[in-house]
């Protein structure tokens, strides 16, 4: 029973997506086969665990943990990792915010994760950008960070 | 009421664009953040629920299940735009547009 690939979409459905934990969309479900998408579930809920746990043991230990306030009107709704055409991990993120007024931020997060989580330091905002009047649809970051094109946004404007 | 002395009918003129982004400029101190806008093109959908961007490759789809991929540094030489929910099933529905 438990090659069925309904049930392993079912249990997909209910315990990873429905809980927002991350997981490929849908269109990599239909694609995976049975035994794939059991694997990727399972994989899914051991880090989603392994993120929660906090254990030294078996645990995910975060880098850096810091409170910010990216946007004070509205709410983040989405963050995005930037690779760095110099090779530098974790240099920068991009928030997005789709309030009455979209907003692109770029963030500084280089010197987090290097002080202790008393003395961390926030986050630099370097950039923003939202025209006025534009409705932000989609959002992509290059996973290459050697193209000229870093990032590409839907926008509604006159909306 | 009289046509015409309500309030005044607001006409809308939406435009769908993609905004394509440089996010590092390349300076003599090496790579310094910063948003900058490279260029926008118009798709010709309807806003674009799904924009994917690999090296110069992009390709967005929207919710009327049409979808167009087109090179980020001439996307003035126009677009493939497909129209399919299942694109790779159905290549015949492949067609050339200039957008």
């Amino acid at each position: 029973m438990s090659r069925l690939k309904t049930l392993w979409i079912a249990l997909c459905t209910a315990y990873v997506t429905a809980q927002g934990i991350p997981f490929p969309n849908g269109d990599w479900v239909n694609q995976m086969s049975a035994p794939e998408l059991e694997i990727t579930t399972r994989e899914a809920l051991d880090r989603d665990h392994r993120l929660r746990s906090g254990s030294q043991r078996d645990g995910y230990v975060p880098k850096g943990r810091t409170n910010w306030q990216a946007n004070p009107s509205s709410a983040i709704s989405e963050i995005l990792f930037v690779p760095d055409p110099a090779g530098h991990e974790g240099r920068c993120i991009v928030t997005v915010s789709k309030g009455i007024w979209c907003l692109i931020s770029l963030w500084d997060i280089q010197a987090l994760g290097r002080e202790s989580e008393a003395t961390q330091p926030k986050p630099k905002t370097i950039d923003s950008w939202g025209p006025k009047g534009t409705i932000f649809g989609a959002i992509a970051v290059n996973s290459d960070p050697r193209s000229g094109a870093s990032a590409a946004v839907a926008v509604t404007l006159g909306g | 009421m009289q046509p015409g002395l309500g309030l005044p009918s607001k006409k809308t003129n939406r435009e769908h664009l993609i905004y394509i982004f440089s996010l590092f400029d390349n300076t003599t101190d090496g790579y310094t953040p910063r948003i900058h806008v490279l260029r926008t093109w118009n798709p010709t959908l309807s806003l674009c629920n799904s924009v994917s961007l690999c090296g110069d490759i992009l390709v967005v789809a929207d919710s009327r299940d049409r979808a167009a991929a087109v090179n980020v540094h001439s996307p003035e030489n126009g677009a493939v735009v497909l129209e399919s929910t299942t694109v790779s099933e159905h290549p015949q529905m492949v067609r050339k547009s200039r957008s």
